[in-house]
């Protein structure tokens, strides 16, 4: 069965992010580093030190480029009558299969980056955990919300009966 | 019984009471021994003397209702809420007594449900204290059994564990916590005993005249033989007081387990809310292939009493084919069908992809730049340890579907067994990088209705293929 995919605007979402997080750790690295630079101990190490500076900084920034790109070609869900299966991950692949029937409840929630690009994330918690579906239009978030609660009571109803 | 707007015993605000003789003595041997007294020690005595006065508040303001089909518990001051739990939500009511309570015929209640989070994941659902009588009746109402109380017959299924096994317990189980307990402890006594002996603090005179006689070495190993065995005694006689007269008897539909010396408790859990169980076996065990069962149902085996943590044991240890035949007698619902597949040799390489193998490695290579052969050593002692551990991870994974049951089995030093009912199962998760997918291996999550603390197991490295078999399971 084929996968469907997120709305590619996520892709926007999760680069702004990986900036945000470039901009923190540039923060955390070179304010000690400048306010360090003069200090007898650190002038003995700082070759060692600039250099793993330097590979943090490059890693970072590559990153946004990068990340949200394959992250993006790896991400799927399809949502059946009885199961919803999740797949996600970049180099770590993760495929969750969640039966319909053991849902507990059903959220859409959105963050204020998603919010700005219209999207929305459904969260669909277990007894035992909760799973994301992120990136989706809010329409579409609107729509696989209802339609797991509809399906959820379906089965129930199905369950019942036997 | 009409059972409206009550608040039952104030004797559930002292919970805590055998941690105060404790600290009471601590304060009176400072007293005697260093001849001072110090206001700081009083502070933990007052902390504990006056805790309940959160719970005071909360015991005046909280009332519980018995309805149809319903416990109603009203509770706040400000803020008040009413929290209507179904009765047929509830997994676990369970009656236990301390010796406070009984002193005053008294019985706390603790209700457990199945909506735990991780705020709760420790804490009962609901605790109340009531007399016997109101005890039992309000057990018999919320557990649906209005008529009578669920009676277990003579000739139901009773297993009994003698002491014999309680002492092979204490003497197996892992005994880290009392070491380091005893450890921190052991100090700090000997600087006592020593001042009350020669009368001042020479205890680093002692210590270098039995340095003079004796090596460090020696001073190190008689220590640690000394600790071990105070732990192991200390183990032994925990198990024992614990689980006295420990008992297990079951009917068609509920399981009642009932222990204890001076705080005796009593479960009645309903085999249709039992979710699985687990057989759990040390590096101690495995020599003597015994281990120890558990059943994973939230309400038992939680710290709610605000004691040590205790297992949810049903049978403390015993060998696999006895362990085999008492989950027939007791749950034959979880017997164990067949055997767990065991991994494919392909797959071990992916054992040692693992975060602690991975950072001994380091520390190994990082000890060979000191050149000094002892950080060298130690280095390579702990990635021994870390290679057994993988090599052990491998030896105990395993899986098994059934429409009945999962049964995984997993850990290194520690091996588990798992046997979880398939309606129970939530979710299922395969996890694994891009060249391990396509050599056709994932490490395999499920997640099930259990207390939140072992709700999810994996096994590692399985092909998926047994993902897909199990897919097909849950979806049934």
């Amino acid at each position: 069965m084929k996968y469907n995919k997120l709305d590619k605007k996520i892709v926007i979402s999760w680069r702004i992010v990986r900036f945000i997080w470039l901009i923190v750790i540039i923060l955390i690295l070179g304010v000690p580093t400048i306010l360090l630079s003069q200090e007898a101990f650190f002038v003995a190490v700082s070759p060692y030190i600039y250099a793993v500076e330097a590979i943090i900084f490059i890693y970072m920034v590559i990153t946004p480029f990068l990340y949200p790109f394959i992250e993006y070609k790896q991400w799927g869900y399809i949502i059946t009558d009885d199961r919803v299966e999740i797949k996600h991950g970049i180099f770590f692949i993760h495929t969750t299969i969640i039966p319909v029937i053991r849902i507990q409840h059903i959220t859409i929630s959105q963050g204020p980056i998603v919010r700005k690009l219209g999207l929305s994330s459904v969260g669909i918690h277990t007894a035992s955990g909760a799973f994301d579906i992120e990136g989706l239009s809010n329409d579409n978030a609107r729509a696989i919300s209802d339609a797991l609660k509809a399906m959820l009571y379906t089965r129930l109803e199905e369950k019942d009966k036997v | 019984m009409e059972f409206k707007h009550k608040r039952g015993s104030i004797l559930i605000l002292f919970n805590k009471i055998s941690q105060i003789p404790i600290i009471i003595l601590s304060i009176i041997v400072s007293i005697v021994i260093f001849k001072t007294f110090d206001f700081e020690g009083l502070v933990p005595t007052l902390f504990i003397v006056f805790s309940p006065l959160a719970g005071v508040v909360r015991y005046f303001t909280t009332y519980y209702t018995l309805e149809e089909g319903h416990l109603i518990v009203e509770t706040g001051v400000f803020n008040r809420k009413r929290k209507e739990i179904p009765f047929r939500v509830i997994t676990t009511v369970d009656l236990s007594q301390n010796i406070l309570y009984q002193l005053f015929n008294t019985y706390k209640i603790k209700i457990d449900n199945a909506s735990q989070t991780n705020d709760t994941i420790n804490k009962a659902e609901v605790e109340l204290a009531l007399k016997a009588d109101e005890a039992f009746m309000f057990k018999q109402i919320v557990t649906q059994n209005t008529t009578k109380e669920i009676v277990f017959e003579e000739n139901a299924n009773v297993v009994k564990v003698s002491p014999k096994d309680f002492i092979k317990l204490g003497l197996l189980q892992s005994k880290f916590a009392y070491f380091f307990i005893i450890a921190s402890t052991v100090g700090p006594l000997v600087a006592v005993i020593v001042s009350l002996v020669t009368g001042s603090d020479n205890i680093e005179k002692l210590f270098f005249s039995i340095l003079s006689k004796t090596s460090l070495i020696n001073i190190i190993v008689g220590t640690v033989i000394f600790l071990y065995l105070t732990a192991l005694g200390w183990s032994i006689v925990n198990s024992l007081y614990t689980y006295f007269n420990f008992s297990i008897s079951a009917n068609n539909d509920s399981l009642k387990i009932e222990y204890g010396l001076f705080n005796k408790k009593k479960f009645t859990l309903k085999k249709s809310k039992i979710n699985g169980i687990i057989l759990k076996q040390n590096l101690l065990m495995r020599l003597f292939k015994c281990y120890t069962a558990e059943i994973l149902v939230i309400g038992y085996g939680d710290n709610s009493d605000g004691e040590a943590h205790e297992q949810a044991i049903i049978y403390p240890i015993a060998s696999m084919s006895k362990i085999k035949s008492i989950i027939k007698e007791l749950l034959p619902e979880f017997e164990l069908e067949q055997d767990t597949s065991k991994p494919k040799s392909k797959s071990l390489k992916y054992f040692f992809f693992n975060f602690g193998f991975v950072v001994a490695s380091m520390i190994l290579i990082g000890s060979l730049f000191t050149k000094n052969i002892i950080p060298i050593a130690i280095a390579g002692v702990i990635e021994l340890f870390a290679a057994c551990s993988i090599v052990l991870q491998y030896f105990n994974s395993g899986i098994m579907s059934s429409e009945r049951n999962i049964v995984i089995s997993f850990g290194g030093f520690h091996k588990n067994i798992a046997i979880v009912k398939t309606a129970s199962v939530e979710n299922i998760t395969a996890s694994g990088s891009i060249l391990k997918r396509k050599q056709g291996f994932v490490s395999i999550r499920v997640g099930f209705v259990a207390p939140l603390r072992a709700s999810k197991i994996t096994a590692l490295n399985r092909t998926i293929d047994e993902f897909e078999e199990l897919e097909a399971v849950i979806s049934r």
